[in-house]
């Protein structure tokens, strides 16, 4: 239970989880993921114009941000990105999970270093260590994959 | 009792064809819908005892029923099964969608007299056939897929 439970709190459902007494504190901000994606196209289902590959053609695994005491708020990932967690929901039910994230991200390979917002809905079964679901950031859409790094 | 369980899903799709909130039909579309389960296991993440595949392990196909009360969110399957949809919620964000669906089920099977209670959470993107998620029903849990079937009765 503990570490898919470690992987929705890395995802930003800290506050929640935190609340029902079944995260262990020590794991919550300490705990990474790596994140993967597939079947990118733009937001509308027509193929990528090359923008989402840019984005998205590589995953990434998650590291505490070095500049923050607020671990869990913000991360840092092994290719560079930059990714605030600025909104997050999600249910806990009978050995099921739902995590309904929104990230503010930088892209490592953006020389503007625009600011994204990313919105994911994900589902997981408690234990399992990995959720799947959906991500967009308004141009580019595609499935998601996060699996706890304890795994 | 594996019905059941398409029952539920199905559920989804029918149920939401009437209600203006968020629903499987209004985000996958219209029509027959075949259901398939995987990872079967108890809530807790031990191992099926078997009933669990018993009451899952068979994909279905959801159709939809005369007898069905969209509007009451109340139907019957042709199994015998009579299903309750006490909540519905879901988000919409651009391309994508998430729906959290609660049904109480009362299997036609005589020896379990009891409702269930059946949790589905699922997630896709807009204008492609198929959603995954995860559902469990408080004993069991696993993996759920919902597949529009192209070509059939509008529901």
């Amino acid at each position: 239970m503990k570490k898919l439970l470690c992987a929705a709190a890395s995802l930003g459902a800290i506050a929640y989880l935190s609340s029902m007494a079944l995260a262990d504190d020590h794991s919550l901000g300490t705990d990474n993921e790596t994140v993967t994606f597939s079947d990118l196209t733009l937001a509308d289902g027509t193929p990528d114009d090359g923008t989402c590959a840019k984005r998205y053609g590589t995953g990434y695994k998650t590291a505490d941000h070095p500049d923050t005491s607020s671990k869990e708020a913000q991360k840092t990932t092994s290719e560079g990105h930059d990714i605030i967690i600025s909104s997050t929901g999600g249910t806990i039910g009978d050995g099921i999970l739902s995590i309904e994230n929104e990230y503010e991200i930088i892209f490592p390979n953006d020389e503007h270093k625009e600011t994204i917002d990313v919105k994911m809905f994900a589902t997981g079964l408690i234990g399992s260590g990995t959720a799947s679901g959906v991500f967009s950031d308004g141009t580019c859409r595609g499935k998601v994959t996060i699996q706890s790094a304890q795994q | 009792m594996k019905t059941a369980l398409c029952t539920a899903v199905s559920l989804t799709a029918l149920a939401l064809t009437s209600i203006s909130v968020d629903a499987m039909s209004l985000r996958l579309g219209h029509g027959d819908k075949s259901t398939t389960f995987s990872d079967l296991s108890l809530v807790n993440g031990s191992p099926d005892n078997g009933i669990c595949a018993r009451r899952y392990a068979d994909d279905f196909t959801v159709k939809k029923h005369p007898n069905s009360l969209a509007e009451q969110r109340s139907f019957t399957t042709y199994e015998g099964h009579e299903i309750k949809m006490p909540h519905v919620s879901g988000s919409l964000e651009t391309g994508l969608y998430s729906v959290e669906n609660e049904y109480i089920i009362t299997f036609p099977d005589t020896t379990q007299i009891n409702p269930v209670r059946f949790q589905l959470m699922a997630t896709g993107t807009i204008g492609e056939t198929q959603s995954t998620g995860v559902c469990s029903d408080a004993t069991y849990r696993g993996l759920i897929a919902m597949t529009l079937m192209k070509k059939t009765q509008l529901q």
